[in-house]
This record gives C-alpha cells, sequence and structure tokens, in this order.
C-alpha cells in the first residue's frame, strides 16, 4: 500500500529529527498533515467502489423489481385484450328472450297480424306490419328503425291467443 | 297447450349474408326434418339474388308432404346471432352455405334445414323451464 509506505517513511524521518529547530518542526507538522489528508483521501478512494457497487446492486434490484412488476401488468393487459378482442363463443341461442317474453305477454296484438310479418321491438312492441318481408324491410328502411332494435317475425295464420 | 308450444317453438335469429349483404334480423324456424334451408325469395331478392334463367328448379316437399314446390340453389352466408345488435360475423357463422330460394308457405321468411346447416351443427334442447328452446353451436372440433 503506497499509503503506508509514506506513513513509515515519515515516521522514520521524525524519529530522526527529534532535536530539529521549530522551523523544521513546523515543515514536519506539515508534512504529516500532508500525508494524513492523503491517507484519508486513500481511504476513501478504497472505498469507493464498495459504496458505489452496493448503491448500484440496490439500484439493479430496484430495476428488477420494476421490471417483474412491468412484467405482470403488461400480462395482464394481454389477457384484458385478449378479452376485448375475442369473438364471444360461437354459440347462438334460439329465442332471444325479450322479443319472446313481448310476444307471449302481448298475444292479443300478436294474433292481430295473423299471416304477416312483424318487426319486433322488445320494449315497444310491434313497430312495423306488412304482408311480406320485402315490404317489411322497406317500412323499416322509411321509418329509420336500425337494423339492431328490432327482429322479423312470421306470425302463422293458425295463431291463437289462447 | 297452444300457447305453450308455440313459447317451445324452435326459432333461433339469423341474419343471411349474400355479396357483402346481410339481412334484418330474422327469427327462423328450425326444422330437423327438412332436408334443405329454405330462403323466402322475398329475403334473397333484398340481397340482390338474381334467379338465373339456365337454371333448373329443384323440387321439394312440402310440410307434411301434402304439397310439392320448387326453388333454386343458391349459397349464402348464415349468422346465428344471440341478439340483433350482434354482428353477422361475429355469430356463429356459416359461410357460403346451399340455400334453396323457394316461397316458404306459412312458415316465415327463413326455415333452417339439414343439408350443410344443422347437419354441420350440434344443438342442445331443453323443453324444461326456464328454457323452453335450444342452443345451435359448431361442433366441439371447430371451436378454437
Amino acid at each position: 500500500m503506497e499509503g503506508d509506505d509514506r506513513i513509515h517513511k515519515w515516521s522514520v524521518h521524525r524519529g530522526s529529527s527529534a532535536s530539529a529547530l521549530p522551523e523544521e518542526r513546523l515543515d514536519v507538522l506539515a508534512q504529516r498533515a500532508d500525508v494524513q489528508s492523503l491517507f484519508q483521501a486513500q481511504q476513501q478512494a478504497e472505498s469507493l467502489p464498495n459504496t458505489v457497487w452496493l448503491l448500484w446492486s440496490a439500484i439493479a434490484q430496484e430495476l428488477q423489481a420494476q421490471r417483474q412488476l412491468l412484467e405482470t401488468q403488461q400480462k395482464e393487459l394481454d389477457a384484458l385484450k385478449r378479452q376485448l378482442q375475442e369473438p364471444p363463443p360461437p354459440q347462438a341461442p334460439a329465442t332471444p328472450d325479450a322479443f319472446q317474453r313481448w310476444m307471449t305477454e302481448h298475444r292479443t296484438e300478436v294474433a292481430e297480424h295473423r299471416g304477416r310479418h312483424i318487426a319486433v321491438h322488445p320494449s315497444e312492441g310491434i313497430v312495423a306490419s306488412a304482408e311480406s318481408y320485402a315490404s317489411l324491410e322497406d317500412e323499416l328502411e322509411r321509418q329509420g328503425v336500425p337494423d339492431t332494435h328490432v327482429v322479423i317475425e312470421f306470425i302463422p295464420p293458425t295463431f291463437s291467443v289462447k | 297447450m297452444l300457447q305453450e308450444h308455440e313459447v317451445k317453438a324452435p326459432k333461433v335469429l339469423v341474419r343471411i349474408g349474400h355479396d357483402g349483404r346481410w339481412s334484418r334480423p330474422i327469427r327462423a324456424l328450425v326444422d330437423t326434418g327438412s332436408p334443405l334451408t329454405i330462403i323466402s325469395p322475398d329475403v334473397a331478392r333484398k340481397l340482390g339474388w338474381v334467379q338465373s334463367p339456365e337454371e333448373q328448379p329443384v323440387a321439394l316437399q312440402g310440410l307434411g308432404g301434402e304439397q310439392e314446390i320448387s326453388g333454386w340453389m343458391a349459397a349464402m352466408d348464415i349468422a346465428f346471432l344471440q341478439s340483433p345488435a350482434q354482428e353477422p360475423t361475429l355469430g356463429l357463422l356459416l359461410r357460403r352455405t346451399a340455400v334453396c330460394v323457394s316461397t316458404l308457405v306459412g312458415q316465415g321468411a327463413v326455415l333452417v334445414g339439414q343439408h350443410e346447416s344443422l347437419e354441420r351443427l350440434r344443438f342442445t334442447q331443453r323443453n324444461q323451464p326456464p328454457f323452453w328452446d335450444f342452443e345451435l353451436a359448431l361442433p366441439e372440433e371447430e371451436e378454437t
């Protein structure tokens, strides 16, 4: 170690100048202060890499933790994206309940349209009626009824109110 | 009794597609005894279908075998839907299915039969409340 050598040299020098003049002693004291500051600087320099390493380790651990958190969040986001993008299961129930329910609860009104095609809204009921599908579609177009609001049903001539 | 029967009537919500156009959502009758899916000329013409003058009509036996009718074969898309608001392409979709365009006397606009339609699907029928009807679905091997 360079610092230790310098201390050793200085000790030898001090031992050999015990009877030196005051000016010389002052000089020696100044040298001693220099060496001490050098020694402290060296100690700081030697301890610096360790501090840096500790700091870097802490940063690396924090980065790793953040990375893992981001990966977890990304996986959750991907799963949510898949849920949004995936089409509903390829399954079709029979009669949509709301439309069937309205017709079941308003059989007398439905019976008035025997032998005709009707457009049924789940809450407003029969919004249009015609003898054929084509003329019913024309009527719905004229009224501006969107495709998504009604279903088209044919009421058989044998439809019974009871 | 008639009311109960009609509640249980096997009807499904469909839209018929042809050349990129789709019909309105129609409640179609499911007839497992019908060899073909039948679509009324009204629906087909609204989708731009034109009867070919060269094509020969096919003979169909009417319900109960009492009446013989004729129709024309065509390839159309059938989308089985869960609600009228559902996009046809997101429903249970059968592309370019062989159907017969023919007048359906007393049966509405669309009747779903076996050939290339029901035979490609599986369905679950429930005759107990609260579900009086049934569900159509793709066979297991086609579900991905």
